[in-house]
């Protein structure tokens, strides 16, 4: 038999399993953390977390991830630097350092959703706020769906967001309870917001400083009780003569 | 081209690996096969090297018996080890360039792609690497 011949005979094919290695390398993995909702379900790839949600929901996110990119994620521990800045990206309601993966998502999404993050705990800004940050005045509601289906809840505080009228409204992780119980776990008075709500309270300003604010925003935490006022509208604040607050910038400042 | 089942299948592994991330990214990838080949060999190729400075781990060549043939098929594949054994005596390029050719059937213009070598080169090589198999077995008498 010629050389040529006997080389050709040397080719095998691929060994059994070899597509399943390869498919266990690049498949997403998930793993478990506790958070103040109780254990969640975080699935990650090589870019970062991809997907984040209730334990008790396991299967739903699993199979939300299999129809997204085709392989069901495999139990599997991330990696130590990741596993530290998952935890405090949890324990903050912020991402900080950790890697988030939104390359799936839309450029408007993720404007929606970065902006979100800048929400500092324990506050809470409306839709609106993040639609006109966002340089999307009218997409209220796009703004809405968009935290909807916001894929890294807690981590991206999804749950900062608020309706106009100062109502929590809608959560996308478990019940709408859950939105309150992790402001009031980072330190919110929730009593005391729901107070100022049902009456009819949207911004709250200093007499001292003539600056108003949205109601959780740090500053107005710093002013003394006996200086604090309430308006129910921008046009009252500044009738009034007070400037929107350049921190939380609860209206577009006049130039 | 390793003579090593397991360092191969790693190689390829990797090659697959590397071409999701690639497209996860959003980059795309003009000619999947070629772009396949082209990484893997380089993989190998580097592995090789690796493999040869450590001598220890290096030149233990051992055609592993993955393939537990049916008794008939068992001369054959004695034949077949020591094709590949000698096989793995002939310099990189030239294996290479063999391998693609002979034992995977790429044409001289994919195997040229794959190993990043001109055409007319890679030609030269499988010529002179078939030579150089049929001399090795002429000197041990097969």
């Amino acid at each position: 038999m010629n050389i040529e011949k006997r080389l050709g005979s040397l080719r095998t094919e691929a060994p059994e399993g070899f597509a399943d290695r390869v498919l266990a390398r690049v498949a997403h993995r998930f793993t478990t953390v506790d958070s103040p909702l109780g254990p969640l379900v975080v699935v990650f790839g090589d870019r970062g977390v991809v997907s984040i949600g209730l334990e008790e929901e396991r299967d739903r996110v699993l199979d939300d991830m299999e129809r997204r990119v085709g392989a069901r994620p495999m139990p599997g521990d991330p990696p130590q630097l990741m596993q530290r800045r998952l935890a405090r990206a949890i324990a903050d309601g912020r991402p900080g350092d950790l890697d988030v993966d939104l390359s799936s998502l839309t450029e408007f999404q993720r404007a929606v959703l970065e902006k979100t993050a800048e929400i500092p705990a324990g506050q809470v800004r409306p839709y609106g706020w993040i639609a006109r940050e966002i340089g999307r005045p009218g997409a209220v509601r796009a703004v809405g769906t968009a935290l909807a289906s916001n894929p890294v809840p807690v981590v991206i505080p999804c749950h900062r967001v608020v309706r106009a009228d100062g109502a929590f409204g809608e959560y996308s992780l478990g019940e709408t309870a859950n939105k309150q119980r992790l402001l009031a776990h980072e330190g919110l008075d929730v009593e005391a917001y729901e107070d100022r709500r049902t009456r009819g309270v949207r911004f709250s300003g200093s007499r001292t400083t003539k600056i108003f604010c949205l109601p959780t925003c740090h500053h107005t935490k710093r002013t003394k009780p006996e200086n604090l006022t309430e308006f129910g509208s921008v046009g009252g604040a500044e009738r009034a003569g007070y400037r929107p607050c350049r921190t939380c910038r609860p209206a577009v400042l006049a130039s | 081209m390793l003579g090593d089942p397991a360092a191969a299948e790693d190689a390829v592994q990797e090659a697959f690996v590397r071409a999701h991330r690639h497209l996860s990214r959003g980059a795309s990838i003009d000619k999947p096969g070629a772009w396949l080949w082209t990484v893997t060999a380089n993989l190998c190729r580097n592995e090789w090297r690796r493999r040869s400075r450590k001598p220890t781990a290096a030149l233990d060549i051992e055609v592993a018996d993955t393939t537990s043939g049916p008794e008939e098929a068992a001369v054959t594949t004695l034949a077949n080890e020591y094709l590949a054994q000698l096989v793995l005596q002939l310099g990189w390029h030239r294996r290479a360039a063999v391998v693609l050719r002979h034992v995977v059937g790429l044409s001289y213009a994919e195997i040229a792609a794959a190993l990043e070598r001109p055409v007319g080169t890679v030609k030269a090589d499988v010529h002179r690497g078939l030579q150089q198999l049929r001399n090795l077995i002429e000197e041990k008498g097969t």
